[in-house]
C-alpha cells in the first residue's frame, strides 16, 4: 500500500518526520516495506525565462537561448527545439545537474558554449495528464510565470515523501489514506480528522434517471447508486493528480479520478457508468449465465460462469462486479450523466471471479480482502463532495441505497484483569481505555469490565483477544515483560524414528557421505529416464511445471540429478545421501501413504558393489545387530548382473546394485554408479535386541579349511549361510579366504575356500567332534550347490 | 693359559666387538663346545682332588664374569644397532593421513539439529505430521476459512479440493491438540510447500520449525521469555531482540521477532537493508478461535506458538546469498559444511 506522506497528512496534522513516524509505525503493527522519496533523481533543475533567442552561428537547427534563472548574469544554453520563444517559461537544467536520463554538464555544441539543457516533460517523467503541456514534442512550457530560479520539483510537487505499508489480511481499513491516517495518528499521537462531506443537490432525481434490483443478495450487501448530472469532463485539479500519482494510479479525467481518488482515500472502489449507456435505466445485480460475454475497459473479453457476479442493464452485462467495469458503458468524453456505484461484494466471490478470469485490479484487491459496508456511504459522499467541490457535474437528489446488513456496532466485552492475564502485564483499566481509544474503539468502563464499541471498520475484531492485542500494540510489545511460563522441567522426547535417522545420519557422516536435499516434486519424464513405468502417484493440481507435476515415490532420480550436476563440474568422487520421504497414494483415502526413504548413491576411485553393501551392512548391524541378505533381482535401472534385494530377518528393506550403465548413458555419467534405496520405515521396524553380555571362551578354538569346486553362479555367500546353518551352533566364524576361476578347473566352475572356526563353551572340541562337523558341512554342500570336495 | 689371562683377553675382545656377529664370535671362542674356558673345565680332570674345588670356583666364576660382559656388551650393541635401524626409517610426516575423508551434514540438517538441542533441553517434543494435508488442518482449523484473504500469503499447491501440500507445520499443532491433553509442549520441524517460481530467495519447497505450548495461565510475556530464551541459545547472550505486532490468523496478539543482524552485529549492512536487525521469526498467542476449533475452551487453556524458517536461519548463519544452492548438492559447497 503506497502512502504518500503529504497525503496522509490531509487527515493526521503535525506528523512526525518520515523516518520516525515509520518506526512509530511498525512498533504498532503496521509494517513499512519502503520508503521513496520522490524527485530525487531530478536536481538542480529551475525555472528559467528566456530572455533572448539568436541563432547559432554554425548550426541551421540549434538556437542560442539567454536564460533567466534567478541569478544576476543570464545563462546561455543552446537547444535545438523548435517551440521555444522569447519570454517561455522553461525547466532549465543548470550544469552539473541530475535528470532522471542522466546527468547534465555544461559543454560546446558546434563551438558555443551551453550551461546546461532545456527540458521536456518526458526528461521529467511526466506525462500529459501531469501537466499540461507535458506531452508535447520538445521543451516543456510553464504556465502562469512562475519564479524564476525556482526548483521545478517544487513548482510541479515532483518531491514528495511516499510511504510503503505491508497490509496484514485482517486489516483491509488500512488500504486506504484513511486507514493509515487513522494509525498514524494513533502510532504517533496526533489527531486525525476524516474529512467532512456535504454538497448541493440539484432538483434531478436518481430515481428517475436509474433503478437498481440486487438479486444475488447473498453477494452484494450493499448497492449505492448515484447519478451526475451536467457532466463536464476535464482533467482534475493538480492537488488531486499529484496525490494519485504518487500513490502510483495515472490520472486520467475527472470523474475518473475521482473514482480512483475516493477509493484510495477511504478503501471503498469506486465505479462510474455513463448513464446513457445504461440500457432501459436499469441496474441488476446477479449471477451471470454460463457463457455469457462482454469486453472490459481493458477492451479484453471475458466469458463467464454461473458463479460469478455481473453488473446488468436491462440488456446485458455492464460490469464485472468488484473486478471491472464494461467498455459498453465507460466514461467518455462526451459524457454527460453519471452514475456512480459505491457496493459492498462478498470478498470469496470477487476473489474466485478475478482469479478465474485472470483479472487483478486495485478494485478486486481491496474487495476481496473485504470492504466495509458503512464506508460504502461515506465514499459515496465523498465522491459527490468532490464532484460538487470541482464543479465536474450537478449532483442529483437522493441516491439508491440497498442494504442487506446489520450495521449496528459490535460490542466486544472482556475485562482489564483477563487482558492482563492473557498479556501477562499489570496495566491499569483505565490506561486500556485510553490506548483503546486511540484505535477508535470506545471502552466503557464498568468496575474491571471493558466494554468496547467496534468500529465499523475494524470488522477483524471479534474477541476479547483482539481487544487484548489493540491494548498490548499501543502499550507497546516492548513494555510487556518477558517472563518464564510456570511449566514443569523436563526433557523433551524425540520420536524413536528421528532418533534413529540419526543414528543412521551419523554412521553416513563419519564414512565420508555428504548429504543432500532435493525437492519432492517429479514429472512422468524422469520415470522414462529410468524406463519404469510410471507409478501410481500424487498429482499437483497445479504444480508449477510438467517436470514438478507429481509427487514422488523414489528418490533415486533426484539423486541420479544430483550426481549428474556434480560429474559435469568435475566433482568425480561422491559418496551422497538422502533422506526424505516418498508419496503413494491410497485407495479409499483422502491421504497418500509417506514412507520415508533412504537413498545412498557412490561413484569414483574405489567403489564398487560392496563398498556399499558393507555400507549398509554396518547400518543394518547399527540399528537391528543384525545381518544383512541380498538376493539377486531385476530392475530396470540396475545392472542386471549387479543387483539385489536387501533383507533383513527376511524382511524387504530395499534394493541395492550398480546402475544400468544404459540409464547412466541417459543421464550422460561417464562413471559407473552404486546405488541403494532404503525403506526405513522398514528398517526401523525391525527392532535391535536389547544387549546381553556373553562370556568370553575359555576352551580354545579349532580352525579347518575347506575348499570346493561348485558353478560359477553360485552365491559364495549363500555357501556360507549353509555351512553356518549346518555347522550349527559350534560354527563360530566361517571366512571366504580365497576365489579362483581358471582352466583346470573347467568352464562355469569356481572354486571357493573356506576357513572355520569351531568352538565349543563346555571343553576343547576333540579331532573327532570337529571331523564330524565337517562331514555334515561337506555333505551339505554337496547335496544343496553340487559341490566337489577340492583335494 | 690360566683363568687370569684368558679373562684378560676375553674382556678385550668383548670391548673390542662392535656388531652382533663380532661378538658371537667372542661368546663361541670363550663358551663354544671347543671354546677356552670350556676348554679349561676339561682340564679339571687332570688336577688332584685337592686343587679341583679351588679351580672349579675360579672358572665358574671366570664364566659368570665373561657371559655377564656379554650380556651388557650386547645389550649396549643392541641399543646402537636399533638406533641405526631407526635412523633408516625416517618417514615424512607432512605427508596426508590416509584415513577416509569425513562428510558433511546438510546445512539445514546442522541448521535444524542446533534448534531442536536447543528446545529439546528446553522441555519440548519433538513431532512429525503429514506433508500432504488436508485444507481443513493446514488451514480451516487455523482460522483460515476457503476464500479468505489470509489464504492470499501463502500460495498452496492443491492435490484436491480438500487437501493440500502442507504450506507450514501448522496441521501438525492442531494433528497434537486433537489427540493430546494439555499441557503441551512440542515443536513440529519439516518440509512445507508454497507455490513460488525457484529464484535466489524463493523456494517451493522449504523447511520449517514451528513450536506450540498450551496450557493453563500461559501468558504473551511467556511467549517473549521463552523465545528470548531460544534466541539467545541460539545466537548467543548478546543478541538483541525486538518484538513487532504482526499478523497471523492462527495467533492473537501476534508478533514479528527480529533480532541483531548476524553479519553487520548491528552497525548496518546490506544483509540487513541497512536495519541492523533482521526477521527471524514469527509468533503469537494461539488464537482462541483456534483452541474452540480443536476442542479446547479457551476460558481454561491458553498457549502460544512461533515458527521459524530453517533455510532462513540456515542462510543468514552461513552468508549463503542464493537459497537454491541448498538444494543443488554440488558436493563443494555441501563439503563446506564438514
Amino acid at each position: 500500500m503506497l502512502a504518500p506522506y503529504r497525503w496522509i497528512s490531509d487527515y493526521t496534522k503535525g506528523l512526525s518526520g518520515v523516518e520516525a513516524l515509520a518506526e512509530k509505525m511498525v512498533m504498532t503493527g503496521n509494517g513499512v516495506e519502503g520508503i521513496e522519496h520522490c524527485g530525487e533523481n531530478i536536481q538542480n533543475v529551475v525555472v528559467g525565462k528566456i530572455e533572448k533567442i539568436d541563432k547559432h552561428p554554425d548550426a541551421d537547427k540549434l538556437v542560442v537561448c539567454q536564460i533567466d534563472v534567478g541569478d544576476a548574469e543570464l545563462l546561455q544554453i543552446v537547444t535545438g527545439a523548435d517551440n521555444v520563444f522569447a519570454g517561455a517559461y522553461v525547466p532549465v537544467a543548470k550544469a552539473p545537474a541530475v535528470l532522471p536520463t542522466g546527468p547534465i554538464k555544461k559543454g560546446k555544441l558546434r563551438g558555443v558554449e551551453s550551461f546546461g539543457m532545456l527540458c521536456s516533460g518526458e526528461e521529467l517523467n511526466l506525462k500529459e495528464e501531469d501537466y499540461e503541456g507535458a506531452g508535447v514534442d520538445g521543451i516543456m512550457i510553464l504556465r502562469n510565470e512562475p519564479q524564476p530560479g525556482m526548483d521545478v520539483r517544487e513548482l510541479l510537487h515532483l518531491s514528495g515523501t511516499v510511504m510503503e505499508f505491508e497490509v496484514g489480511a485482517n486489516r483491509p481499513d488500512c488500504l486506504s489514506m484513511l486507514g493509515i491516517a487513522r494509525e498514524a495518528a494513533a502510532a504517533d499521537e496526533k489527531t486525525y480528522e476524516q474529512p467532512q462531506t456535504g454538497y448541493a443537490e440539484s432538483d434531478k432525481k436518481t430515481q428517475d434517471m436509474v433503478s437498481v434490483e440486487v438479486q444475488d443478495k447473498d453477494l452484494c450487501t450493499r448497492y449505492i447508486a448515484a447519478a451526475v448530472t451536467d457532466v463536464k469532463i476535464e482533467p482534475s485539479p493538480e492537488w488531486m493528480r499529484v496525490r494519485l500519482r504518487e500513490a502510483g494510479v495515472r490520472p486520467i479525467n475527472n470523474i475518473v479520478d475521482i473514482t480512483n481518488f475516493v477509493m484510495l482515500e477511504t478503501g471503498q472502489p469506486m465505479h462510474a457508468f455513463d448513464a446513457a449507456d445504461i440500457r432501459g435505466e436499469r441496474i441488476i445485480v446477479r449471477r451471470a449465465q454460463k457463457g455469457e460475454k462482454m469486453v472490459t475497459l481493458d477492451d479484453k473479453e471475458h466469458e463467464f460462469t454461473e458463479n460469478m457476479l455481473l453488473i446488468y442493464d436491462a440488456e446485458g452485462p455492464i460490469g464485472i462486479a468488484g473486478i471491472m467495469g464494461g467498455q459498453n458503458s465507460e466514461i467518455k468524453q462526451d459524457t454527460k450523466t453519471v452514475v456512480f456505484e459505491a457496493a459492498k461484494f462478498g470478498y470469496g466471490n470477487v476473489r474466485q471471479t478475478s482469479r478465474a478470469l485472470g483479472v487483478s485490479t486495485e478494485s478486486s484487491m481491496r474487495f476481496s480482502k473485504g470492504v466495509d459496508a458503512a464506508t460504502t456511504l461515506y465514499a459515496m459522499q465523498r465522491a459527490l463532495t468532490l464532484i460538487d467541490e470541482l464543479g465536474a457535474g450537478k449532483v442529483a437528489q437522493g441516491m439508491i441505497d440497498i442494504l442487506n446488513e446489520d450495521l449496528s456496532a459490535r460490542v466486544v466485552k472482556t475485562s482489564a484483569s483477563s487482558v492482563n492475564a492473557l498479556l501477562g502485564t499489570e496495566i491499569a483499566a483505565g490506561e486500556m481505555q485510553k490506548y483503546l481509544s486511540r484505535v477508535f474503539i470506545q471502552a466503557e468502563l464498568e468496575g474491571d469490565e471493558l466494554v468496547c464499541t467496534i468500529p465499523s471498520f475494524r470488522g477483524d475484531m471479534t474477541g476479547p483477544a483482539d481487544v487484548a492485542e489493540e491494548v498490548a500494540r499501543i502499550y507497546g510489545y516492548d513494555n510487556i515483560p518477558a517472563t518464564d511460563a510456570n511449566v514443569g522441567m523436563r526433557r523433551g522426547v524425540v520420536s524413536e524414528r528421528e532418533t534413529k535417522t540419526d543414528v543412521v545420519k551419523r554412521y553416513l557422516i563419519d564414512t565420508g557421505h555428504m548429504e543432500s536435499v532435493t525437492y519432492s516434486f517429479i514429472g512422468a519424464m524422469d520415470y522414462a529416464k529410468l524406463d519404469m513405468p510410471m507409478p501410481k502417484s500424487v498429482k499437483i493440481l497445479n504444480p508449477l511445471g510438467d517436470d514438478t507435476a507429481f509427487l514422488r515415490t523414489t528418490l533415486i532420480p533426484h539423486m541420479l540429478n544430483t550426481v549428474a550436476t556434480n560429474l559435469n563440474r568435475k566433482n568425480t568422487e561422491l559418496k551422497l545421501y538422502e533422506v526424505s520421504r516418498s508419496y503413494t497414494p491410497v485407495e479409499g483415502q483422502q491421504l497418500p501413504r509417506e514412507t520415508p526413504l533412504l537413498c545412498i548413491a557412490h561413484s569414483g576411485v574405489g567403489c564398487d558393489f560392496f563398498r556399499l553393501k558393507g555400507v549398509l551392512e554396518n547400518i543394518v548391524m547399527l540399528l537391528c545387530g543384525k545381518e544383512l541378505q541380498c538376493k539377486q533381482v531385476k530392475r530396470q535401472y540396475l545392472h542386471p548382473g549387479a543387483g539385489a534385494e536387501v533383507f533383513v530377518d527376511d524382511i524387504s528393506i530395499g534394493l541395492m546394485g550398480e546402475l544400468n550403465p544404459r540409464v547412466a548413458g541417459v543421464y550422460e555419467l561417464e562413471q559407473k554408479v552404486f546405488l541403494a534405496e532404503i525403506n526405513l520405515e522398514a528398517l526401523f521396524g525391525i527392532e535391535k535386541a536389547q544387549v546381553r553380555y556373553k562370556e568370553l571362551p575359555r576352551f580354545p578354538a579349532a580352525t579347518r579349511d575347506i575348499a570346493v569346486i561348485v558353478d560359477t553362479r553360485k552365491g559364495a555367500g549363500d555357501l556360507m549361510d549353509a555351512i553356518k546353518k549346518a555347522g550349527g551352533k559350534r560354527v563360530e566364524q566361517v571366512k571366504l579366504f580365497d576365489v579362483y576361476e581358471g582352466e583346470q578347473l573347467g568352464e562355469g566352475k569356481k572354486s571357493l575356500a573356506y576357513a572355520l572356526t569351531l568352538r565349543a563353551q563346555d571343553g576343547t572340541m576333540t579331532d573327532k567332534e570337529v571331523d564330524k562337523i565337517m562331514d555334515k558341512v561337506v555333505k551339505t554342500l554337496q547335496t544343496e550347490f553340487g559341490a566337489e570336495l577340492r583335494s | 693359559m690360566n683363568v687370569e689371562e684368558i679373562k684378560k683377553n676375553a674382556t678385550q675382545a668383548i670391548a673390542a666387538c662392535g656388531d652382533s656377529a663380532a661378538l658371537n664370535d667372542v661368546r663361541v671362542k670363550y663358551l663354544g663346545k671347543k671354546g677356552e674356558i670350556t676348554s679349561l673345565m676339561k682340564q679339571m680332570g687332570q688336577l688332584s682332588p685337592e686343587e679341583r674345588p679351588a679351580f672349579g670356583k675360579d672358572v665358574n666364576t671366570l664364566r659368570t664374569e665373561v657371559e655377564q660382559a656379554l650380556k651388557e656388551r650386547q645389550s649396549i650393541i643392541a641399543h646402537k644397532e636399533q638406533q641405526k635401524k631407526m635412523q633408516g626409517e625416517v618417514i615424512d610426516i607432512t605427508l596426508p593421513g590416509t584415513g577416509g575423508k569425513v562428510g558433511a551434514l546438510h546445512p539445514l540438517t546442522q541448521v535444524y539439529y542446533e534448534l531442536r538441542d536447543i528446545f529439546v533441553s528446553m522441555g519440548f517434543d519433538v513431532l512429525e505430521g503429514p506433508e500432504v494435508e488436508l485444507d481443513e488442518y493446514n488451514f480451516e482449523k487455523l482460522n483460515i476459512p476457503k476464500e479468505h484473504p489470509s489464504r492470499d500469503a501463502q500460495d498452496t499447491f492443491y492435490i484436491s479440493d480438500d487437501v493440500v501440500l502442507r504450506t507450514h507445520t501448522s496441521p501438525v499443532q492442531i494433528r497434537t491438540m486433537l489427540t493430546q491433553k494439555p499441557p503441551i509442549r512440542m515443536i513440529c520441524p519439516g518440509r512445507v510447500f508454497r507455490c513460488d517460481d525457484v529464484d535466489a530467495t524463493h523456494s517451493p519447497v522449504f523447511m520449517q520449525l514451528e513450536g506450540l505450548v498450551v496450557d493453563k495461565n500461559i501468558r504473551f510475556s511467556d511467549l517473549k521469555g521463552t523465545i528470548n530464551t531460544f534466541l539467545k541459545s541460539y545466537y548467543g547472550e548478546d543478541v538483541k531482540t525486538k518484538f513487532r505486532p504482526g499478523f497471523f490468523p492462527f495467533t492473537e496478539p501476534s508478533a514479528e521477532v527480529d533480532v541483531t543482524c548476524t553479519v553487520c552485529k548491528g552497525s548496518g549492512c546490506p544483509a540487513c537493508k541497512g536495519a541492523g536487525m533482521i526477521e527471524v521469526l514469527g509468533c503469537g498467542s494461539v488464537n482462541p478461535v483456534v483452541l474452540r476449533n480443536v476442542g479446547l475452551d479457551p476460558e481454561e487453556y491458553s498457549g502460544f506458538a512461533f515458527g521459524l524458517g530453517v533455510d532462513r536461519l540456515a542462510t543468514t548463519k552461513y552468508g549463503i546469498t542464493d537459497i537454491r544452492l541448498l538444494y543443488e548438492n554440488d558436493v563443494r559447497f555441501l563439503g563446506q559444511f564438514v
